[in-house]
């Protein structure tokens, strides 16, 4: 049994238990994390785990075989330095991935808007995200542009509101005309009942008042809301004969490029 | 004859039925579907199929079986909204029953090939705008006495029972019935009833006992027609959130 105690015998048996360790290191973490924020967003940093542990093993077999880890530790340190000073984006991007995967503002699939970019959520890597526009685009977001940038969830909540902003002339028929704005969302199919529309007042100017329409509709069927309400709203003035302003805005966040 | 019996020979049949005219023609390896919606009508006709309609839709027939029009609850629970103002005493119960409009499923050698509602619901919310769910809409009388009902062939009568075991009175402004979780009956005059389907308002501020019946109920016949489409899990179900089922305001 003299064989085990040579130390090329220790470090390969060190090596294979790295190995070994490594692995099941892996997909702990990956079943673990997978059950908690989703396989996809689990698969990083159960590859990170691999890689830690595969290389800290490592150094522990090259140890038994006589390696001196203090010029191999210099050498990575320079190294580190080195690369450190060249890849500050990526490290950047890196640490932002790793945020973000914790903190979870979206998942794949969603729809989002990140700074100027809307679209579905490809893919949440360790450097970047990927979008796929609703032009049918790809773009690749960088984690620390996304981690700087505002992000707001297009289908995070199972419904939305669309708020649709006029300027009409004044009137004293403003119940009538209240009235007639409720008529018309509710003959929309899309208008859900709860929770129920609403028409706001929002105030007066010299030759002018300002209304606010809104309306909710399932995730699924916000283009259609904005469309079917902006149509009937519009027609319905023409009906009535009423001279509509330009609206000040079409709705409560800026109009999304869908 | 119901409107929901088989049909042995499928060649081409018509049902008028609430609010939907449907149209079939077997033509062999394909089934002709065209449909039209026009005003909800109080009974039902089933006869010859006439000239198709505009919306004209083509499936592939599973076979050359019997045909059949298969009445189904809604795929998602129907908030009742009451067109009076209800309140439930403490230590009050309450049977009422409301008419909740059928899926029309039409199957041929008992697979489904086409379904639609036979009076199409305007969509509701129920719940928080964060993690609520997505309902159908409809407003109901609460009738205490089903003789009340109009006739309507299409629709399924569902008996309620509104127990209020709270200290407090529970104002009724919605009531979410989990249409999904209910099987279907047919009564000797034809109606369609589902079981009962209990709510219980307890102690807790915000919890909800819901419990459905797992028999046909009295009115029915005792052979089931149609299966639920999810399942009720047996017993009865505590709901953390109480206003899950009743609502206390707009």
């Amino acid at each position: 049994m003299e064989w085990l105690q040579q130390d090329w015998v220790r470090a390969s048996g060190a090596l294979l238990l790295t190995v070994l360790l490594a692995v099941l290191t892996r997909t702990v973490l990956q079943r673990a994390l997978a059950a908690r924020m989703g396989g996809p967003q689990a698969k990083p940093i159960s590859r990170l785990a691999f890689w830690v542990v595969a290389i800290g093993g490592s150094a522990g077999a090259l140890r038994q075989v006589g390696f001196d880890l203090s010029v191999l530790l210099g050498a990575a340190g320079i190294l580190t330095v080195a690369i450190g000073f060249a890849s500050q984006t990526s490290a950047s991007n890196l640490v932002s991935g790793l945020f973000l995967l914790a903190e979870r503002p979206f998942q794949i699939g969603d729809a989002v808007r990140i700074g100027a970019i809307s679209g579905e959520v490809l893919s949440v890597d360790l450097l970047s995200v990927k979008i796929r526009t609703f032009d049918n685009l790809f773009v690749r977001v960088p984690n620390e542009t996304v981690m700087k940038a505002e992000i707001i969830n297009l289908t995070r909540f199972p419904v939305r509101r669309f708020d649709l902003v006029l300027r009409l002339p004044p009137t004293p028929r403003l119940g009538e005309l209240e009235a007639l704005l409720m008529e018309t969302l509710a003959k929309e199919n899309v208008v859900l009942d709860e929770p129920p529309p609403q028409i706001i007042w929002l105030g007066t100017g010299e030759r002018w008042i300002e209304v606010q329409v809104s309306a909710w509709a399932s995730r699924q069927r916000f283009l259609e809301l904005r469309s079917r309400v902006t149509v009937g709203v519009f027609m319905m003035l023409q009906r009535e004969e009423i001279q509509a302003v330009p609206p000040a805005s079409l709705g409560s966040a800026p109009a999304p490029k869908l | 004859m119901n409107w929901f019996d088989p049909i042995e020979s499928p060649e081409s049949w018509r049902w008028r039925l609430g609010e939907l005219d449907l149209q079939v023609h077997s033509q062999g390896a394909v089934l002709e579907i065209s449909h039209e919606r026009v005003e909800e009508r109080p009974t039902a006709q089933v006869g010859e199929r006439q000239a198709p309609f505009e919306a004209l839709e083509r499936v592939t027939a599973p076979g050359t079986g019997a045909l059949r029009l298969r009445p189904r609850h809604a795929d998602r629970a129907v908030i009742g909204r009451p067109e009076l103002p209800l309140t439930l005493l403490p230590g009050v119960s309450l049977r009422v029953y409301i008419n909740v409009p059928a899926w029309l499923c039409l199957e041929m050698e008992g697979r489904s090939v086409w379904e639609a509602p036979s009076v199409t619901p305007a969509d509701t919310f129920f719940g928080s705008p964060v993690d609520g769910s997505l309902a159908y809409a409809m407003r109901t009388r609460l009738r205490t006495d089903p003789a009340e009902f109009k006739p309507a062939p299409h629709r399924i009568r569902v008996p309620v029972l509104l127990r209020n075991e709270g200290r407090d009175p529970l104002p009724v402004h919605r009531v979410r019935v989990p249409v999904p979780e209910l099987d279907i009956y047919a009564a000797a005059d034809g109606a369609l009833w589902s079981p009962e389907v209990r709510f219980t308002r307890t102690e807790a501020p915000d919890a909800a006992l819901v419990e459905v019946a797992l028999r046909a109920p009295e009115q029915a016949l005792p052979e089931l027609l149609t299966a639920a489409r999810e399942d009720s899990a047996g017993g009865p179900k505590v709901l953390r959130a109480f206003n899950s089922f009743f609502s206390g305001g707009a």
